[in-house]
């Protein structure tokens, strides 16, 4: 394995902050991750040296702006395996990501009793857009349910897809259990069904080597703030041929080619621009886009397998040493590594998930509680809330360590 | 509410049913506030380095060093800064 931690950690300023009067912690990765150096600096380099609006203008500074927001598609694209850039379309995040397929190819291509599918697995913002569409277009919205080890009940999407199923929409990698689902399995299904297939790729594509052809998704969503990128970026796959017919999403700049108003009948006529530009509505996120393409670089350079075997590895070590040291907690989720990813969710019996946050807190370790954005998800495992950790390529068996001991104290303060 | 100006930062909601409040005290005043919460308490159900939790009004106070508090099971934000109010007066 070529992943060196404490060679990695050189390049992220922030993990040399002490919190509380301990050094900072950070294993709240599946909330938002840390940004090295080269990140920054290539915001900063933006606005030093290319900050002009993009496309259209004649003047030099606005085509170099131009030519590395572009560039930044193209980096996307090959990063996840895209035939080309014009399937790469930059939003805000994750979740404005699912809500856009929701209001163009839901709001407008969705007929009243027409489903969609999500799980309970899901993220609430993959859970929302359809319950409002269900209240606007009279669309239903179905469950698969969940097994208690939290795992899918894969034979629900049989049981549950019908003539009437336009969309399948599922997580790749569970924001709260870690569990990697069968992405290409759950494709397969819904093609084989002519249903289209979105895939909430948030917790996977910052992680794991990721390839859209492969899974042969339709749409897949993620987040550039979640794989070292700045936040307000975000991406969206849409596959060309599902998107070429489509009228934007918010009209306006950039999203046309001309609008020529026509005398006679008092009207404009549109001629859209080309994808992905369609639907990039008024000036974008730039510098956003720029940090994003630098986070793909850092992470290509690193190698998102070995980022993957490395993550694992640490999971690994932390699960085997909260499950033979620890006594009153109890870990959600499946045990096999191989089908989980580096996020743990947990429990100490007496103490809620915010009182086991607050007191890692008071030694410099930032852990998650709460439900999440996926109550459902704990309503159905019937977990009141859950503290949850979540690695990444910085973190160390060390950093580990000192969590499992203020983890002890607290089982101890349990016996009292 | 202009005790709760005086002694609180930020206050943060948790989702559920019933909610939990993470209170930040405001660090120049953090001292101070501890004090005349503690003066409140009820019934101490346990005094740890981890942190201090106590009862006051049937309702679970945790105090954290760092200037934290959480507060469990109110029905809402009406209800948690009439609490506060109580706990932070004189």
């Amino acid at each position: 394995m070529h992943l060196d931690p404490l060679k990695i950690r050189e390049d992220f300023p922030i993990l040399k902050r002490e919190i509380n009067g301990y050094p900072l912690i950070y294993f709240d990765n599946a909330a938002t991750t840390q940004k090295p150096i080269q990140v920054i600096n290539a915001i900063k380099e933006y606005y030093e040296k290319y900050n002009a609006n993009i496309h259209r203008a004649v003047h030099t500074l606005s085509q170099e702006s131009t030519r590395l927001y572009e560039e930044a598609h193209y980096e996307v694209a090959k990063f996840i395996n895209a035939k080309s850039y014009e399937e790469i379309i930059f939003v805000k995040n994750t979740t404005e990501a699912i809500n856009f397929i929701a209001y163009t190819i839901g709001l407008r291509k969705l007929k009243k009793g027409d489903e969609v599918i999500v799980t309970l697995m899901d993220h609430h913002s993959n859970m929302i857009p359809w319950i409002l569409l269900e209240k606007i277009k009279g669309i239903k919205v179905k469950y698969i349910g969940l097994n208690p080890n939290g795992t899918l009940k894969y034979n629900e999407f049989e049981e549950l897809i019908n003539k009437k199923t336009k969309i399948i929409s599922f997580p790749h990698v569970s924001n709260v259990l870690g569990i990697i689902n069968n992405a290409k399995y759950i494709s397969k299904i819904a093609h084989e069904n002519n249903s289209l297939v979105i895939l909430d790729a948030a917790q996977s594509v910052p992680h794991m080597p990721f390839d859209v052809k492969e899974i042969d998704c339709d749409f897949a969503a993620f987040s550039g703030h979640k794989m070292l990128g700045p936040t307000g970026i975000g991406v969206l796959y849409a596959k060309r041929e599902i998107m070429e017919d489509m009228e934007p999403f918010i009209g306006g700049g950039d999203t046309i080619y001309n609008v020529i108003f026509n005398e006679k009948e008092k009207k404009c006529d549109i001629k859209w621009n080309d994808l992905p530009w369609r639907f990039e509505g008024g000036t974008q996120n730039i510098a956003g886009g720029i940090g994003l393409m630098e986070a793909i670089r850092y992470l290509k350079k690193i190698g998102m397998e070995n980022i993957k075997l490395y993550e694992k590895e640490i999971t690994e070590y932390a699960l085997k040493r909260m499950e033979n040291e620890l006594n009153k907690t109890i870990i959600y989720g499946v045990k096999n590594i191989e089908e989980r990813s580096g996020i743990i969710a947990f429990n100490i019996n007496g103490f809620d998930s915010n009182e086991v946050a607050l007191i890692l807190d008071q030694y410099g370790i930032a852990i998650r509680s709460g439900f999440h954005c996926a109550q459902p998800l704990h309503i159905s495992l019937n977990i009141p809330s859950s503290a949850r950790v979540s690695f990444y390529l910085y973190n160390t068996k060390d950093e580990i360590d000192k969590m499992i001991e203020i983890l002890k104290e607290i089982e101890k303060l349990s016996e009292k | 509410m202009s005790i709760i100006k005086d002694y609180i930062h930020q206050i943060n909601e948790s989702c559920g049913k019933h909610r939990n409040f993470i209170v930040i005290l405001r660090s120049n005043k953090k001292d101070e506030a501890i004090r005349k919460i503690l003066s409140k308490t009820e019934e101490k159900i346990f005094d740890s380095p981890l942190f201090t939790k106590i009862k006051i009004k049937n309702k679970e106070v945790n105090i954290y060093r760092t200037g934290k508090i959480l507060i469990k099971n109110m029905e809402g934000k009406e209800e948690l800064e009439k609490f506060l109010e109580e706990i932070l007066k004189d």
